[in-house]
């Protein structure tokens, strides 16, 4: 926790350059000086007051809670029974229940084929002749 | 004691001295200043869900919402009282004028901005160091630094007006 309120800060920290400094000082020490405190009965029945509201606040929220729970606890209670009481009984009877138009379905379709078959290459693909090294026997002759 | 209580725990440990000191500076009456800062932890408890981040400004914002309640309802922004009450007739004179000071204070903060307002809660009430009221705001250390001093300059002059400075200051330098 930052605050240190039982040691004087340093007053005068940060301030710029200013002939009414020794004034201010003076001042700040006596502003800081006169301050009037509460007695420490008061501030100590402060702090009853407060933990009496922390524990009424935690009491608070105990019975919130308690409370949500019964109430959705209650919920399901009465919803369970009542949805199972309004749920459809019997399957819906099978069959299209609406009337499609009579339209035959349709299962041939036209296929244009090419009137001719493509030309092959003139040159082939690959040239036996200048390329038999490579599929000559690998093996030097003795 | 659970994470939470402990939280609440450290959090009245850390601020309520300042914040019963501020709200008193603000209303000059400590049972009035038991009530508010009272209320104001209690928002804490009620609340601290909604703490995200430092608390120190969390807690001015509440500290600041309830003495603005406070002032609202009662239709009440207490002029200073500058006679010195009866039953101090008999006070020495460096009570009577710490005394006269704490009103002449009491008003002149109401003057400040909220954002000097703050920072005089930070630093002159909760003790904060520049750094942890940096760290708090999101302004830089420097930059607090110049802000507080401008805050004070401006205090000066709704304090000073009368002799009143003076006296306090030639009798802080006889003492």
């Amino acid at each position: 926790m930052p605050p240190t309120p039982h040691h004087p800060p340093d007053l005068t920290d940060g301030w710029p350059d200013d002939p009414a400094n020794a004034e201010l000082a003076r001042l700040a020490s006596d502003l800081f000086a006169s301050r009037p405190q509460l007695p420490p009965l008061a501030l100590d029945r402060i702090q009853v007051r407060m933990r009496q509201e922390v524990v009424r606040v935690a009491r608070r929220r105990r019975v919130a809670t308690v409370a949500a729970v019964l109430v959705a606890a209650a919920a399901l209670a009465i919803g369970l029974p009542y949805a199972f009481r309004t749920r459809p009984t019997q399957p819906a009877p099978a069959g299209p229940t609406t009337s499609a138009p009579d339209v035959p379905i349709q299962d041939q379709f036209k296929v244009t084929l090419p009137t001719a078959t493509p030309k092959a290459p003139e040159r082939p693909l690959i040239d036996l002749e200048n390329a038999g090294p490579l599929f000559g026997d690998p093996a030097p002759k003795r | 004691m659970d994470a939470r209580q402990t939280l609440l725990e450290t959090l009245f440990n850390t601020y309520a001295r300042g914040v019963g000191s501020y709200v008193y500076t603000r209303v000059r009456d400590a049972e009035l200043a038991e009530t508010i800062t009272s209320r104001v932890f209690l928002i804490v408890v009620r609340n601290i869900g909604q703490l995200k981040g430092p608390p120190a400004p969390w807690i001015w914002s509440i500290v600041r919402s309830e003495l603005a309640r406070h002032f609202r309802d009662r239709k009440v922004h207490a002029p200073v009282d500058e006679t010195i009450p009866a039953d101090s007739a008999g006070e020495p004179p460096e009570q009577a004028i710490h005394r006269e000071m704490q009103a002449r204070v009491q008003t002149a903060l109401t003057r400040l901005t909220d954002d000097q307002q703050r920072l005089v809660f930070m630093k002159f009430y909760q003790g904060m160091q520049n750094k942890e009221i940096a760290t708090a705001t999101g302004l830089t250390a420097t930059n607090v630094g110049v802000l507080i001093h401008r805050a004070l300059k401006q205090l000066k002059t709704y304090v000073e007006p009368g002799a009143l400075y003076f006296m306090l200051c030639a009798l802080n330098f006889a003492l």
